[in-house]
């Protein structure tokens, strides 16, 4: 009889290589956070040629820029800006996510294995000054993806403000000739403990930085409202895997 | 107990002038059916760029129609926005009484301002000016049909002495009512002596409390209008079939429909966080309802199934004070148009005659007297009016 390894699937990491996981298993706490969520109507025509087949647009289409501020994680400190836009997967309203960047290593490995998060390597500045808010989200070689600036902030009720559930596209590799793995969309499962939110108008503006990097393509026609807010985070593994496609 | 039925006047895919065209058609020939068939009211939102949804953009053209093809029902705005970047007051107060002569004295004018970032945000309106800009006008109109000469002056319009005419077929004024979807609204309806319309579809239960609470309240209004108009109706379903099991599948079929146009929609709270509107709104209830699956889409009190099946849930809408239920019939033509029909007639044959109460109930009380209107129903009106 063949002299088997002693671990089981169960015991094994959450990623590979399993004697040195670059994060630990879910749940990840992540108190302290600060997010900016900043909300604007987005072109019919992008939204319909973009979202997957299985999730509807809103009436109006929009979108958000949202940016997360983790000082402590199971990764140390991280910051990550994300487009998204505003869906209907049957009839639950949620974010679907296009492309995200974020400035930590491990958290990218993380996000995107995980939670399929399309996120790619960058850096994002923030600058609080004279009751403003300033942002720049750029590639790694500095090229600007969007630069923001929230003004005339004033309080709002946390229990007010919304941040929707996102969707990824999780698409299996490719790498065997068996059956295709079906597509599916994967909900990231993160709890949300707002406090002290302000609400603010805002300017923003997207750029793309190469082809990795088409943050300008999003046509924004109108803006709605920002919301700057602290948050205790946590994420769980997830109950929702859902269907790519519309139910027949 | 009244009846009436509650239009959206949703249009399915591909949205084409002909379309529309027919939508008018199929609506028109429902309340021209309610009209004969003994309905009470007939009520029609106002919403704008909610397409598929509503596309009732121009309320008062459609109920004009109404009224020139029907003889009794009463004609509902349900609701005129009273929002002046919508509708200038003095705009909405000149309709509204040129629909009252024209229907001859039919109109019930339903008042609200809308809860749809879609709509706002179209209109350029801060949601939180709503509330303030709906109540400026609706303590305006009523002075404008019944003065000679009218003048104001407020944060939201003013307007020198003028004469505001056509003054309105019923006298002094048309009833007034607000729609509600927040317990807050019910208790400001109270406040102002105007009707309740609920217009948020849920259960007795969901709804006693509301009611009860604008019965109290209104015991000691400050009316907006020169009479009290105590009545609560609220919004519902309606299908009406001898086959239980059919009833139930139609009836599953409209509320799936209506609930999918509507959470495409994006309401103030979903993408605007302020104080101005207390209720998590529709999208949420919505999102909770369809966590359960189709089969729970029917709840205690919707009006579908069988002709028993309806009169026992509006029993218990008796039971808890509502004076009128208004029908959602249809949405984007998911039943085909001579169920609808038939359904109606079931109704007003199996269902109405149980409801009909000859002996109008006394809700006289000190300085309140009620009086009758043209078509019979009766009013609250200040015995100094």
């Amino acid at each position: 009889m063949p002299d088997y390894g002693l671990v089981a699937a169960e015991e094994l990491g959450p990623t590979t290589p399993q004697l040195a996981p670059l994060y630990p298993a879910l749940p990840w706490s992540m108190p302290g956070a600060r997010i900016l969520k900043l909300a604007y109507e987005v072109g019919t025509d992008f939204v319909r040629h973009t979202l997957p087949a299985g999730l509807a647009r809103s009436t109006p289409p929009y979108g958000t820029l949202v940016v997360y501020d983790v000082p402590e994680s199971p990764f140390g400190p991280y910051r990550m800006a994300a487009q998204t836009l505003a869906c209907r997967y049957r009839n639950f309203a949620r974010v679907y996510v296009l492309q995200a960047v974020v400035d930590n290593p491990v958290a990218l490995a993380a996000l995107r294995e995980v939670w399929s998060y399309p996120a790619a390597p960058g850096t994002i500045e923030l600058t609080d000054t004279d009751g403003e808010v300033r942002g720049l989200v750029a590639a790694p070689d500095g090229g600007a993806l969007a630069r923001f600036t929230l003004t005339d902030g004033e309080g709002a009720e946390a229990e007010r403000v919304v941040v929707d559930g996102e969707l990824t596209a999780r698409v299996p590799p490719r790498f065997s000739t068996a059956a295709d793995e079906p597509v599916r969309l994967i909900q990231v499962n993160r709890a949300f403990a707002l406090r002290d939110p302000t609400r603010a108008k805002f300017s923003i503006e997207f750029t793309s930085a190469g082809d990795r990097y088409p943050w300008g393509a999003v046509p924004v026609t109108h803006l709605i409202i920002a919301v700057d807010t602290r948050a205790d985070l946590e994420y769980a593994p997830t109950d929702h895997v859902l269907d790519y496609f519309p139910p027949s | 107990m009244k009846f009436g039925l509650f239009f959206e006047l949703s249009v399915p895919r591909p949205l084409t002038p002909a379309a529309d065209r027919r939508m008018y058609e199929l609506a028109l020939e429902q309340v021209k059916l309610a009209d004969e068939l003994g309905f009470d009211q007939m009520w029609t939102v106002e919403h704008h760029f909610l397409e598929e949804y509503s596309h009732s953009s121009a309320p008062e053209l459609w109920l004009t129609a109404v009224a020139c093809h029907t003889k009794n029902i009463r004609i509902g705005h349900g609701i005129c926005t009273l929002l002046p970047a919508y509708n200038h007051p003095i705009r909405s107060a000149e309709r509204a009484a040129w629909l009252d002569i024209i229907s001859n004295g039919r109109l019930e004018f339903g008042t609200g301002r809308s809860t749809t970032w879609t709509e706002l945000g179209g209109f350029g309106i801060d949601p939180d000016q709503t509330k303030a800009m709906w109540d400026d006008s609706l303590r305006a109109i009523p002075k404008m049909w019944m003065q000679d000469e009218f003048s104001w002056n407020s944060e939201f319009f003013s307007c020198p002495p003028r004469a505001i005419v056509p003054k309105p077929m019923q006298q002094p004024h048309p009833p007034l009512w607000v729609a509600v979807s927040s317990p807050e609204t019910a208790i400001q309806a109270a406040e102002r002596g105007i009707g309740m319309l609920g217009v948020s579809i849920g259960t007795p239960a969901e709804q006693e409390a509301r009611v009860r609470e604008y019965r109290r309240i209104i015991q000691n209004c400050d009316p907006v209008g020169a009479f009290v108009n105590e009545q609560a109706n609220n919004l519902n379903w309606l299908y009406v079939d001898e086959d239980r099991e059919r009833g139930h599948r139609m009836g599953e079929r409209l509320i799936a429909s209506f609930n999918e146009l509507a959470t495409k929609t994006v309401g103030i709270n979903q993408v605007y966080p302020g104080s101005a509107y207390n209720t998590p709104g529709l999208l949420f209830a919505l999102r909770r309802d369809s966590m359960a699956g189709a089969k729970a889409l029917i709840k205690d009190g919707f009006c579908i199934g069988t002709p028993d099946d309806v009169i026992a849930s509006l029993r218990r809408w008796e039971s808890i004070g509502c004076d009128g239920i208004m029908f959602l019939v249809n949405s984007k033509q998911v039943i085909p148009q001579d169920q609808v029909l038939n359904s109606l007639r079931l109704f007003a044959k199996e269902v109405m005659p149980k409801f009909k109460d000859p002996a109008p109930v006394d809700l006289t009380r000190p300085g309140i007297v009620t009086t009758r209107n043209m078509n019979g129903t009766s009013t609250k009106v200040a015995a100094d009016a």
